[in-house]
């Protein structure tokens, strides 16, 4: 509550330096990009009333002439929209029915068993259990995805699991949203029914033209049984049910324009550029480093591209930009798990693993696979309450907010980023993690940097594109 | 203003007070300190009665209409007994339901179709306040915009572009889909010359082709936000053709006029026209040929 002078009042804020410019941001996300010095001033008292820049600075909530109630209740009410993704607590319900997959991706993070394995499927008790727990969620909108390993091998499984949450949801009525993750490669008939039947949405991915994304899945024709699949989805399930997930092995980091192609041919109109997890099998790959520069590289080249397709009047979104620029542009909170606080674990997200036990995450499960059950929240047949709001839960809850933990607490970006106790434990081995050599932050940072001097130079180009990416 | 109330006109006005809270550099009707409500009662309640019950559309004015106590509610509820087809516009400075007891009050009885008009003069509590004569007017604007947000009131924002504020429109856009995006519909509205706005003329005219790269920026932010946005009394010869989709013909047909180079314009049927009433128009305006 510093008072100078000039007698306007500082709200709290944080900086850093972009470029040439200062780049300043206030509790709730709101930013100013000012010359170099501006910070100085405006601590110092020294703004002049008469100018647009204490305009802007009042407009953006960094400065105030009194602390009054109605700017307090302002500013409580924008906090309580930009945490409003807490209401209903956990929402994503994954399920892993199996380990078992027919293929062999280079980078496969689920450390996934040959097709033929036994023991590495969902037990129907364990199963029905496990919707038990979801439905007792407090969210009356629920996602249930069905993940593995290839969920496609065990129909059964998936339409047990359908009809058994159908059954339970009668007494309880929630809004349930089915999404089954899957390579298409082998994707039947009885599970286009039963997709068809419940409205159940396909994710899948596809990661680039032929070559590429058959080299990624370690088996040749993968591409072309994955088109075919494709057309089949699209006419009985139509063109906005299935949509893929882009991953970026090290030879995709070649390829920036032609994987964007690859997208624009099957008629998506959508991709989201998402880099490699250091989990499962992807944790022996390489240099993390060198990778990730190279994707910052790769990531670049293809917004630059996707950007110049929609100036010449094509829509086409790229995910990763749109869901950060919502977090900078919107008062709005996003979806997107990685990137929020407190993290997206439990709070939005839950995994019930084929081996019965439940799981902070997705790859809190991948880590159970190599032996380390850490992040292993209980088993399927425990008390609701013991799961979600036990011990292990208290424990991380402390933390896993960019608000309080050292590094995050001050810094600029603190708004449009995530805390991720379970990626600071599988790469740097504590939960709490240590920001200066962190990678996550490293890339995060990267990427905030770059999406902010994107603005600063070319705003009046961009933005209005990526509003529209934002609210489509 | 019309002696009989009629379905489809835009011209069916109840005017409640000419007392405001808020001393507007523009204002057209210019307040009186004195209350003045019983003395438009009895006419009000004539243009009620006498109206066509088919009426679709009234618009609730003053002055500040919410400073007449019951008398507003009273209203409402003629209007929706008679005409239970119509929506009403009620145009207010909005400082009234920053107060949560009348916020109370006001749900309770406002139980039809509503459109709330409220001014935001800008995107900083300094400029509005001084724009709108009244200290303390931009947080009270501010704070019951949010509390008729919360109870899902249908609100149109209107900024009235003014010397004052026309560099900071996209700004002001800005600060809308930040702390203000419930709102149906945000309203650009040229000035017009009455009033104040006449007595003050150099102080407040800014004429259009200054303002209308902002404009097109801030109608774009909107717009992308998927914000409802309309420009009106601004006529279409002084708009970047860009900006005529959003362009609306709101001059009502009695206070609406056009000059004589209109005549030769293409796009009069289209154009919102000037205001018959005002004082002084813009030296820019100039027929479109096609
Ligand atoms: S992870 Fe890094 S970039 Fe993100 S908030 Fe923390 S310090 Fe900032
Ligand atoms: S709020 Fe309306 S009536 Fe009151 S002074 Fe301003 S323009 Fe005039
Ligand atoms: S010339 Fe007259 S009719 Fe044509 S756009 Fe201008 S004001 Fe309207």
């Amino acid at each position: 509550m510093i008072q100078r002078n000039n007698s306007y009042r500082l709200l709290p804020f944080k900086f850093t330096h972009i470029g040439n410019k200062e780049l300043i941001v206030n509790e709730v996300g709101d930013y100013l990009f000012m010359p170099n010095g501006t910070v100085q001033r405006v601590i110092s008292g020294s703004v002049n009333r008469n100018t647009e820049e204490y305009r802007d600075l009042l407009s953006k909530f960094i400065i105030c002439d009194s602390y009054n109630d109605i700017l307090q209740d302002v500013i409580a009410t924008r906090i309580r929209t930009k945490k409003s993704f807490l209401d209903g607590f956990t929402s994503l319900h994954i399920f892993v029915l199996t380990l078992r997959c027919n293929q062999k991706c280079v980078y496969c993070q689920a450390t996934s068993q040959n097709k033929d394995c036994v023991n590495k499927d969902m037990k129907i008790e364990d199963l029905n259990k496990a919707i038990s727990l979801m439905l007792k969620s407090p969210n009356p909108h629920i996602t249930m995805e069905f993940q593995g390993g290839e969920s496609s091998l065990v129909p059964s499984l998936v339409e047990h699991a359908i009809l058994e949450t159908e059954r339970q949801n009668k007494s309880v009525g929630k809004e349930i949203k089915y999404v089954i993750c899957t390579n298409i490669i082998h994707f039947s008939e009885e599970l286009l029914n039963l997709c068809e039947k419940y409205n159940v949405f396909v994710s899948t991915s596809l990661d680039g033209p032929e070559s590429i994304h058959d080299s990624n899945r370690g088996v040749s024709g993968s591409y072309k049984h994955f088109v075919d699949s494709l057309l089949r989805i699209r006419e009985r399930l139509g063109q906005d049910r299935i949509s893929p997930l882009m991953t970026t092995s090290v030879l995709s980091l070649n390829y920036p324009i032609e994987i964007v192609d690859s997208y624009r041919q099957l008629s998506f109109h959508y991709i989201f550029l998402r880099p490699l997890n250091p989990y499962g099998r992807a944790k022996e790959n390489e240099d993390w480093n060198l990778y990730f520069d190279k994707f910052l590289e790769f990531y670049k080249k293809s917004l630059d591209y996707i950007l110049l397709l929609n100036k010449r009047g094509e829509f086409f979104v790229e995910g990763f930009t749109a869901m950060v620029m919502k977090k900078i542009l919107t008062p709005f909170p996003i979806g997107f798990v990685d990137l929020q606080s407190p993290a997206g674990i439990i709070n939005s997200v839950v995994v019930y693993n084929y081996d019965g036990y439940v799981y902070c995450s997705d790859e809190s499960r991948m880590m159970a696979e190599s032996g380390d059950f850490t992040f292993r929240l209980g088993k399927v047949s425990d008390k609701y309450e013991d799961i979600f709001y036990g011990k292990k839960a208290q424990a991380l809850s402390r933390v896993w907010a960019t608000e309080y933990i050292a590094g995050c607490s001050d810094c600029a970006f603190q708004q449009y980023c995530g805390a991720d106790p379970v990626r600071n434990y599988s790469t740097q081995g504590d939960w709490y993690g240590h920001r200066p050599s962190s990678l996550f932050c490293k890339f995060h940072k990267a990427v905030f940097e770059y999406l902010f001097e994107l603005i600063d130079r070319r705003g009046n180009e961009v933005l209005p594109i990526i509003r529209r990416w934002i609210y489509d | 203003m019309t002696d009989k109330f009629i379905k489809g006109s835009n011209n069916n006005i109840i005017y409640v007070t000419s007392c405001c809270t808020n001393r507007c550099i523009m204002c057209c009707q210019p307040p009186l300190d004195e209350d003045d409500s019983t003395y438009h009662y009895k006419r009000n309640i004539n243009l009620i009665d006498t109206a066509d019950p088919e009426t679709d559309y009234v618009c609730i004015t003053g002055g500040e209409p919410t400073l007449s106590g019951d008398l507003l509610f009273d209203y409402m509820h003629r209007i929706w007994d008679k005409m239970p087809n119509s929506s009403i516009h009620l145009l207010t400075n909005g400082r009234s339901f920053a107060n949560a007891n009348y916020v109370e009050k006001f749900t309770k009885e406002a139980n039809g179709k509503l459109f709330v008009g409220i001014p935001l003069h800008s995107d900083n509590y300094a400029d509005h306040d001084v724009i709108a004569g009244a200290k303390g007017s931009f947080y009270a604007t501010l704070k019951g915009l949010h509390n008729l947000g919360i109870l899902g009131f249908e609100i149109e924002l209107r900024v009235i572009i003014l010397k004052q504020n026309y560099k900071r429109l996209d700004k002001i856009a800005e600060f809308i889909t930040r702390n203000l995006p419930f709102v149906a519909q945000v309203s650009f509205m040229g000035l017009e010359v009455i009033g104040y706005a006449e007595k003050n003329y150099s102080k407040v005219w800014m004429d259009s082709e200054c303002f209308t790269i902002n404009l097109a920026r801030a109608i774009d932010i909107l717009d992308n936000s998927h914000i409802q946005t309309r420009i009106f009394n601004i006529p279409h010869c002084l708009l970047p053709t860009a900006l005529w989709p959003f362009a609306c013909k709101s001059i009502s047909e009695w206070k609406k006029t056009n000059l004589g180079i209109c005549s030769n314009c293409s796009m009069i049927d289209e154009c919102c026209g000037l205001f018959s009433t005002s004082k002084r128009y813009s030296a820019n305006l100039k027929p479109i040929i096609r």
